[in-house]
């Protein structure tokens, strides 16, 4: 695979080179650059596969090198030096990013994660989602990566996800059901803030979907779509309070 | 038997706190005339509540209240708990106990984040009163102590007497002679010292009336008559007219008729003239005691009808009480024994009247305890009192109806001690579920405090720089350097201890803070490969083994001279750190010949989004904190450079410190 590397200071190039070389035998460095002008350069002349993209650069941001490239072909691995507020959104359209100082573990997932995504259509609408839920002007789109497919939805769409082992099981408005290899728990990080709620161990549900709250049996939600969803007692009262009672 | 003599002092707030102010009238015209919800308004409506309580207290609390809410805006925190101790001696004034001691643990709690200790002493020497009022003189003096010991690290001198005059007060009231006259006397002792003759006198009349309880007549007169000559020379006519009936009471005690009957008789001349009817009832009280015992029963029975007419005229059910106790005795004396039922009874009334006003007041569990003792020995008195009459009344065959009045009385007696009951079980309720609250409360601010705690923890070290050093500390590995690597860890682990080990708040001697910056330089500059130089320069003036300074305080200063001022910039990059003083002042110097602020905002504009100056906005808050409170002075401010042809030649940031040490 050919990789671009964009990091600003020399250190951090140096460093993340000399991982990629030892530890990712099959990537190989054809272009590094600094700055957002240099990258968009670097990458137009090279056509990489990879992309390793600093969020933070002296010259602009990470986001700025996408923006102004037309033709994003390629696989993006985010670094950067420490939680920023831009890494929400890189998970909501489930792309990769490594915190400095760098783990070799987390940097070999990533590429071969990258190696296996090679279908250009998809790596596209993933950075188009990203721009998008950055520049925060359309509605939030997540992308649920499947076993064999990337789904793009928008986040109003699902009304209701299900934990099943290390599996999550989406259901959307329309009635489709989407299964995606990643725990419930991480979804309720990403999803909590935008009007959803784990109403049970088993359950993040979307409260715009909900249609009836019944309090007989222990109680337990009506969907609009008529699923019936257990809330767990300790929940009850924190439900209410968000559904404004 | 009610005493008619004066005593006691009652104190819900330290006297040093009353100011001179402008008239009512004038404070309301400012008032419309300053609408801004500023401090200013604050203080105009606290000054209006105060002149306000001194007339109406329960006009006064809308006021406070406003008062409150509009310094709370404006961030002036003094004046919040000002208004607050005020709302409390209000209620506490109109006998709404509970919300009282409400507001007084809130003056509490609110003036001692910002070190307002002489408030936090008035909270708790108003908790004190009202315990005391409540019957509770444990808790009371549990309360006082604090307020004593507060206003003694205040230095409040005139608070600290206050406050043991109060403890005298109490020891008096629990019966304790000898511990009433030793607070009396330190209370004496300040005001003595402090050049204040009238509260002097007001302590002395309290350790007077000590004297006659322990019939200690000589030494109490020669108190009442210092008194009195202070009294005259600072024209309290009030206070000199009660003096010389507390001297007439000690006269007939003593058996000195005569002598007493001629003082109230002057006495009663004078407050006449100054139309003092309040005075004139207890002077007309004692004139019925003079005549009872010289047994001149007409003067005794015209003087009960004037005290009677009097206390009508004033409509105070407490005094009306006691001027029929007074006219029913004297009936007694003279053998009219209808008559002397019907003033009792009277009394009955308007006691039972007083009592029950008091009842409706009373909240907590402790007065009703004490009011049924009081209630039992006043039933035991009436027990005793009708048992006499019926033997007389047996001769005149009246008495079935006497009988019937007794029982009438037992089952109205039988009534109050039901109502009590369920009062009393009302009142734990209620206590429950304000102890319940007021540790949900505590829960809560503790909670706040242990983040607090946390933040600042983290406020003195930057994270970033934390995980920037790791990089590079990864990037020496990867790199095979062995040696850079050892030496950047050595130095990151030097700093790092250095900085966990210093205190919360605390600071650290110069010298100490000089060795960290430079560690922190040395680390900053390896990362970026040497490419900048720098300098740090202390004035001799400055002494770093005793100047003090927080940690790290400057870190996030220089980490955004280094970022964001020489590293955009191509060819020569210099840092000049220096410490400079002026008087009590220091002034650092934070200077780069970097690109200066303009270019760096540039750069900053073009990203999609920003990313907000963390290390700055750090540095801000902890000034800001050591401020409120600590009253540290501190400033800081940005100079931007330029060069001779006016081009930017760089950013320098000046803090100026009030020097610690």
């Amino acid at each position: 695979m050919k990789a671009v590397l964009v990091e600003d200071e020399k250190h951090s190039r140096e460093t993340l080179r000399n991982l990629i070389e030892e530890f990712c035998k099959d990537v190989y460095i054809v272009g590094v650059a600094e700055s957002v002008d240099d990258a968009v350069q670097v990458i137009r002349s090279t056509n990489p596969d990879l992309v390793f993209l600093d969020i933070e650069l002296q010259t602009g941001s990470g986001f700025d090198v996408l923006s102004k490239l037309s033709d994003m072909s390629f696989d993006v691995i985010f670094t950067t030096a420490y939680e920023h507020y831009a890494i929400r959104a890189i998970k909501f359209s489930s792309l990769d990013y490594l915190l400095k100082p760098i783990d070799i573990e987390e940097l070999q997932r990533a590429v071969n994660k990258a190696r296996a995504n090679h279908y250009v259509a998809y790596q596209k609408q993933q950075l188009e989602t990203l721009l998008a839920n950055i520049a925060g002007k359309t509605v939030k789109r997540i992308c649920l990566a499947t076993a064999d497919r990337l789904e793009f939805v928008s986040v109003s769409d699902i009304s209701l996800c299900e934990a099943s082992g290390s599996y999550t099981n989406f259901y959307m408005k329309d009635g489709r059901k989407v299964m995606v290899s990643k725990h419930l728990k991480e979804y309720e990080t990403l999803l909590t803030d935008e009007q959803f709620m784990r109403v049970h161990n088993s359950f993040l549900v979307n409260l715009k979907e909900v249609k009836q709250y019944v309090k007989s049996e222990g109680g337990y939600l009506i969907m609009n779509d008529n699923k019936q969803v257990s809330i767990s007692p300790k929940k009850r009262d924190e439900f209410l309070s968000r559904i404004g009672m | 038997m009610k005493t008619p003599i004066i005593k006691a002092i009652f104190i819900f707030f330290s006297l040093s706190v009353s100011a001179q102010t402008p008239e009512l009238d004038s404070l309301i015209l400012n008032l419309n005339n300053h609408p801004a919800k500023d401090s200013t308004r604050a203080q105009l409506l606290l000054d209006i509540a105060i002149k306000l309580r001194r007339i109406n207290p329960n006009e006064a609390i809308p006021y406070y209240a406003d008062a409150f809410e509009t310094a709370e805006k404006a961030g002036v925190f003094t004046i919040q708990s000002k208004a607050n101790n005020g709302m409390a001696i209000c209620y506490g004034m109109m006998g709404e106990y509970p919300s009282a001691i409400e507001y007084f643990q809130r003056t509490i709690e609110i003036s001692k984040p910002i070190n307002d200790l002489t408030r936090v002493a008035d909270g708790y020497n108003g908790l004190g009163v009202v315990y005391k009022r409540l019957g509770d003189y444990p808790q009371s003096l549990v309360y006082y102590t604090q307020a004593l010991a507060t206003y003694d690290s205040a230095k409040d001198i005139m608070g600290l007497a206050a406050a043991y005059a109060n403890v005298g007060v109490l020891y008096d009231l629990m019966k304790e002679p000898v511990k009433a006259l030793e607070y009396y006397q330190k209370a004496i002792a300040i005001y003595t010292k402090e050049n204040n003759p009238l509260q002097v006198s007001i302590a002395k009349s309290n350790i007077g009336v000590l004297y006659v309880d322990e019939k200690r007549y000589d030494e109490a007169l020669e108190i009442f008559k210092y008194n009195l000559r202070v009294y005259d020379s600072l024209k309290r006519d009030a206070e000199a007219i009660n003096t010389s009936n507390n001297i007439a009471h000690v006269y007939v005690k003593q058996g000195k008729y005569a002598d007493a009957d001629v003082l109230l008789k002057k006495n009663l001349q004078l407050a006449k003239e100054l139309s003092m009817k309040q005075e004139q009832t207890s002077i007309y009280s004692n004139l019925v005691e003079v005549a009872l015992a010289t047994g001149d029963l007409d003067d005794a029975i015209r003087y009960a009808n004037e005290h009677l007419n009097l206390v009508l005229e004033l409509k105070s059910k407490y005094l009306l009480a006691e001027a029929y106790e007074v006219l029913s005795r004297v009936y007694e004396k003279r053998r009219e024994y209808s008559k002397a039922l019907e003033a009792y009874k009277e009394h009955k009334a308007w006691s039972d009247s007083v009592y029950n006003e008091d009842n409706a007041r009373a909240f907590l569990a402790q007065e009703v305890k004490i009011e049924v003792l009081e209630k039992n020995k006043q039933l035991a008195e009436q027990t005793l009192r009708l048992e006499f009459l019926q033997a007389q009344v047996q001769q005149e065959t009246r008495q079935k109806w006497l009988l019937a009045i007794v029982s009438v009385l037992l089952l109205a007696s039988g009534i109050l001690f039901f109502q009590k009951f369920t009062q009393r079980k009302r009142m734990n309720a209620l206590l429950e579920e304000k102890n319940e609250r007021i540790s949900k409360q505590n829960a809560r601010i503790e909670e706040m405090n242990y983040q607090l705690e946390n933040r600042m923890l983290r406020a003195q070290i930057n994270p970033h720089f934390i995980f920037n050093s790791l990089s590079s500390i990864q990037h020496f590995i990867t790199g095979d350097d062995k040696h850079a690597a050892l030496k950047y860890l050595t130095k990151f682990s030097h700093l790092l201890r250095q900085v966990l080990e210093s205190s919360i708040n605390g600071n650290v001697l110069l010298r100490e803070e000089l060795k960290l910056l430079e560690m922190y330089l040395e680390l900053e500059a390896l990362r970026f490969d040497n490419n900048f130089s720098f300098d740090i320069y202390v004035n001799d003036s400055l002494d770093p083994d005793t100047v003090e300074i927080p940690t790290m305080i400057l870190q996030p200063l220089i980490e955004n001279a280094i970022l964001h001022g020489l590293i955009p910039k191509q060819g020569d990059r210099k840092l000049n750190i220096s410490f400079e003083a002026d008087s009590d002042m220091m002034e650092i110097r934070i200077e780069d010949n970097g690109i200066g602020r303009d270019a760096s905002r540039k750069m900053q504009e073009g990203k999609i989004r920003q990313n907000p100056s963390r290390g700055l906005a750090v540095t801000e808050q902890r000034l800001s904190v050591l401020r409120e409170k600590y009253g540290w002075q501190s400033s800081m401010h940005y100079h931007d450079m330029v060069d001779a042809s006016g081009e930017p030649a760089g950013t320098c940031v000046i803090l100026r410190f009030a020097i610690m040490g």
